[in-house]
């Protein structure tokens, strides 16, 4: 009888772990090929031999037998990074999906003739947003700092009680100054992935700054909060990975890609020490994860 | 068969262990961020203090409208503030003495402002003008575990505003009725690896109510500032901060109603201040966890009031020669035998053969009066010298220790007869234990040793319970002590006269009986002096919550008794001279503070009070009103254009309520580089009661003033 539980638990236990890591979207998939078996030939472009494999050996972990890993006459390339996902379309092969591609690089690189599409860099602005309240719900005045030619551009609309103010920085060199300028008008400063403003150099200066003024800052990305930032929500290797299996997926379902977009799965990071500092800590983190979950 | 149970639960989570451990690595510029070592690792949220804290930041200071800096202080539960004496301000926490400074402490960037020598806080000669101020913290309750001696009631942090975040160069002037004239210049440059800031301000004013018998004018007073802050990044791990400014104040002061009965004033009265410090702090950063701090710093103060006077003669009540009576060597010896009791010495002078002696010197003299001047001079001089070590030294346990070495040096002729030293010698700890997540213990305790007093300890305790998220209650106990001042300890009053007319000039010897030649009265402390001691007791609440469509919510509520004894409630001027631990206060009761930010437009702040006071001594409870409140509402109307409105109540201040109504209209706008801003103020009295004591009356119903301040 408890052996028979035993079983009964490991069954279901596996369901759900596939379930949870969106792995079994090949094994599940009810029109595509895959229930026929056989499983999707894969090749991994990295920018580095060290990133492939780890990346790979995420991918196998979620995948599992529903995908072959390859080097050679792959029936997809997923291409890490813009760099190689540019090497890869230049190869003119099989059909390829750019993974952590930056948003304006695949705007560039993603064209109706190429067999390709991608995954961008990064997280939502909404997704930050969405976190920022839930973790700082009395902030009512937010403020964002983006580049010029942000592609944050379009700031989501401010849910009703918020200011959102989006003040952009006409270069890297004009960010101390508006963060002198601006952050007292503020309770929170949202961060979005930007690399060219929010770079390792900028991040003594942002949060130094901030945080002499106490205002917390979240985003852009999980180094910052390692930094100094009180959270972010971010892209792990393991997301990038169900992101990929979901595109594969629907490739197969389809015949083609699906639009480029972000990952639709995200990881959250917490500074403990830095939400102390705010007075946020412990955070209750499984509501921050749900909101993450939720998200697209 | 338990073995076996595990087993499948392990087996049960194998889809999860299957993963490579670099599953949960980023793909992104993570790792290309460099850590930032910010003090917010070391930091300690108000809902983990063991007191009452309430915090005033830029926003609150804007929006408050204040032009002076004490003005703000207003808007802090259970605060007395009011100018108690003409133009000189009094600021204390549970308020007891109308001209009570010497209970409270008051630090700027760290630098106590406190003066040992003669035990106080001169509000008007701070060297930082409002503008310069980033935030200010108050700690409201006894805090001498964390800050030694003199943290008695509590404790004012003024943090000024840091060079790294100081914007550009502004210039600015505001101009009102009253004779309100002030004027800002303030520069600050950013630089590779650091940045400073400088400004100089003016202020003026006439004060309250002109109209005091004999003169005009008693309380106008003009003060500049110089303060300066720079800050250098020497490393990503060591921070050097050096701060130097200094002020200078020009106080008119009424008439000593002592002096009044003896001479008439033939000139202004001016109180001159100067004031200059220099500090150096450095700062290092070894870890996430561990963080050192040395500071040191140099203050010095120099004080001088002028009495210009022309004593009346005792027999005839006019001005004559005979006036110089009062600083004859006869009146001291009969003052003296007479143990220092004014009103039966100057009974007994008209049947002492020696002072009739001297009358006839003096009316022999040809002079048509007794004309002089004499100095109220003062001059205070700190050196300060001290290290912090803060460790994070488990995730749920946080020190702070450290020691610090003090040298102080009062001078005055007139109070001391020379010069009075102090060096006191500290040591300090505190630490803060979460043994289970939602409890904070907090234990301290400062030990001191200084010349004066010898050793004293003073301990607190603390305990900080996060009932649910954003919702925690606090219960502390606290002990603190003021120790006496080196006036108090070793006050020596002799008041001499200069400037005297003829023939009195370079003749006192001859017709005054000595030389110098002083004032007949004077006074000599005991030196037996006991510090003032207080207890406290605390529970408290403090929330900071979001309320749905209420917006966000800070409420921190506060019980309390406190016992304050040994009370040196005694005058201790040069007419009346009481030194003596005698006085008990009982303040109990509670207070409020509530920050309700309903969106991002609208800011409403209240606070109130209700203190009972119980003494046996009337003048501790001069400046204790039993109800007061504050009421501020900012209002961001959009456009660059913004409105708050303030409300002030005390009920009352020595039997005269404090009511007053503020409002401000701002409007901010570019100028193609240039950022302009204009703000417009009217504070309303909303009774026609004096502050405190009868002669301070305004001027005017209103005071309004507009002001400019351009930034480029």
């Amino acid at each position: 009888m408890r052996r028979a539980w035993g079983i009964g638990l490991l069954l279901l236990g596996m369901v759900a772990g596939v379930a949870a890591h969106g792995a079994p979207v090949l094994a599940a998939d009810p029109a595509g090929s895959v229930e026929q078996g056989a499983p999707v030939r894969l090749a991994v472009r990295a920018p580095s031999p060290d990133a492939g494999t780890e990346f790979a050996g995420v991918l196998r972990a979620l995948g599992g037998d529903t995908l072959s890993l390859v080097d050679d006459d792959p029936d997809l390339v997923l291409a890490l990074g813009e760099q190689a996902f540019r090497d890869a379309l230049a190869a003119d092969g099989p059909p390829v999906l750019g993974l952590a591609v930056p948003r304006r690089a695949a705007d560039q690189l993603v064209t109706d003739a190429c067999r390709c599409s991608a995954i961008w860099q990064g997280v939502p602005l909404d997704t930050q947003l969405a976190l920022l309240r839930a973790l700082l719900p009395e902030a009512r005045r937010i403020g964002i700092l983006r580049a010029p030619d942000s592609v944050w551009r379009a700031v989501p609309p401010a849910p009703p009680g918020l200011t959102l103010e989006a003040v952009t920085v006409p270069e890297p060199g004009r960010l101390g100054a508006l963060l002198r300028r601006h952050l007292p008008e503020w309770d929170a400063l949202l961060l979005p992935e930007d690399g060219a403003l929010f770079d390792g150099g900028a991040a003594r200066l942002v949060l130094l700054t901030s945080y002499r003024q106490r205002v917390p800052v979240v985003g852009p990305d999980g180094a910052y909060v390692r930094a100094g930032s009180v959270a972010s929500a971010r892209v792990l290797l393991k997301d990038l990975a169900a992101a990929a299996l979901d595109a594969v997926h629907a490739q197969r379902r389809l015949g083609h890609w699906p639009a480029p977009g972000f990952a639709g799965h995200y990881s959250l990071a917490v500074n403990e020490h830095v939400a102390g500092a705010y007075d946020l800590s412990p955070v209750d983190r499984a509501p921050l994860e749900r909101i993450l979950e939720a998200t697209p | 068969m338990e073995v076996r149970g595990h087993k499948t639960l392990i087996l049960a989570f194998l889809p999860w262990l299957a993963l490579p451990a670099r599953a949960d690595a980023p793909f992104d510029s993570d790792s290309e961020v460099p850590r930032v070592l910010t003090p917010a690792r070391l930091d300690q949220p108000i809902s983990e203090v063991p007191a009452s804290v309430t915090v005033i930041d830029r926003e609150l200071i804007r929006a408050s409208g204040a032009r002076e800096l004490f003005e703000v202080l207003r808007l802090v539960p259970g605060m007395a503030v009011a100018k108690a004496d003409g133009n000189v301000p009094t600021v204390a926490y549970h308020g007891t003495q109308a001209r009570d400074t010497r209970r409270m402490l008051v630090l700027i960037d760290g630098r106590s402002v406190y003066q040992p020598g003669f035990a106080r806080v001169s509000w008007n000669d701070l060297a930082v003008s409002l503008e310069d101020v980033e935030r200010i913290e108050v700690t409201r309750g006894p805090a001498s575990a964390a800050y030694g001696a003199n943290a008695f009631t509590g404790v004012i942090n003024i943090i000024t505003r840091d060079p790294r975040d100081s914007v550009g160069q502004q210039v600015s002037a505001r101009a009102g009725n009253n004779g309100i004239r002030d004027v800002r210049l303030g520069a600050s440059h950013q630089f590779e690896n650091g940045a400073f800031r400088v400004s100089v301000s003016s202020q003026r004013d006439d004060g309250y109510d002109a109209g005091l018998t004999p003169l005009e004018s008693g309380d106008a007073k003009r003060v500049e500032r110089l303060n300066s802050r720079a800050v250098f990044e020497l490393s990503p791990r060591d921070t050097l901060t050096v701060h130097a400014g200094g002020s200078r104040s020009r106080l008119d002061r009424p008439p000593e109603s002592g002096l009044q009965a003896l001479a008439d004033y033939y000139d202004d009265t001016q109180q001159v201040g100067e004031r200059a410090f220099f500090g150096l702090d450095w700062q290092r950063q070894f870890s996430p966890r561990h963080q050192l701090k040395v500071s040191a710093y140099g203050q010095h103060t120099n004080e001088d009031t002028n009495l210009d006077l022309c004593f009346l003669d005792p027999l005839t009540g006019a001005q004559g020669p005979g006036g110089g009576l009062f600083f004859s060597q006869e009146l001291r010896d009969l003052y003296l035998a007479n143990n220092s009791d004014i009103g039966q010495t100057l009974a007994a002078a008209g049947a002492d053969p020696a002072i009739q002696n001297r009358y006839a010197t003096l009316q022999a003299s040809g002079a048509r009066a007794f004309c002089g001047r004499a100095w109220l001079d003062t001059q205070e001089t700190r050196y300060d010298l001290e290290i912090q070590d803060t460790l994070q030294v488990t995730d749920w346990a946080r020190l702070v220790a450290g020691a610090n070495l003090r040298h102080d040096r009062a001078e005055s002729q007139v109070f001391l007869s020379g010069t009075a030293e102090n060096v006191s010698r500290r040591l300090f700890a505190n630490l803060a234990v979460k043994p289970v997540a939602p409890v904070t213990i907090s234990l301290g305790g400062f030990w001191e040793y200084d010349d004066i007093n010898g050793e004293h300890f003073s301990p607190r305790a603390g305990i900080n319970w996060q009932v649910v998220r954003g919702h925690t209650l606090r219960a502390s106990y606290a002990r603190a002590l003021r120790t006496p001042d080196i006036y108090e300890d070793q006050a020596r009053i002799n008041l001499p006269i200069t400037d005297l007319n003829a023939p009195f000039a370079g003749n006192q010897q001859a017709l005054l009986g000595w030389d110098p030649a002083y004032f007949f009265v004077t006074q000599q402390s005991p030196g037996m002096l006991k510090p003032e001691r207080i207890r406290s007791r605390e529970l408290g609440y403090y929330g900071r919550f979001f309320a749905g469509a209420l917006g966000g919510i800070e409420l921190d509520i506060r019980y309390f008794r406190e016992e304050l004894w040994d009370l040196v409630s005694g005058p201790l001027n040069p007419f009346e001279f009481d030194p003596a631990n005698d006085g008990e206060v009982t303040h109990r009761g509670t207070e409020a503070q509530l920050s309700w930010r309903p969106n991002g437009q609208h800011l409403l702040r209240l606070t109130g009070a209700h203190v009972h006071t119980e003494t046996d001594n009337g003048t501790e409870q001069r400046f204790a009103a039993r109800d007061s409140a504050s009421a501020l509402w900012h209002w961001r109307l959009g456009g660059g254009w913004s409105w708050s409105s303030a409300y002030y109540l005390a009920r009352d201040y020595n039997d005269y309520p404090f009511e007053r109504l503020d409002a401000q209209l701002g409007f901010r706008h570019r100028l193609h580089q240039t950022e302009v801003e204009w703000r417009f103020v009217v504070q309303h009295p909303l009774n026609k009661e004096p502050v405190v004591f009868v002669e301070n009356k305004y001027q005017d119903d209103q005071r309004y003033w507009i002001g400019a301040t351009v930034t480029f």
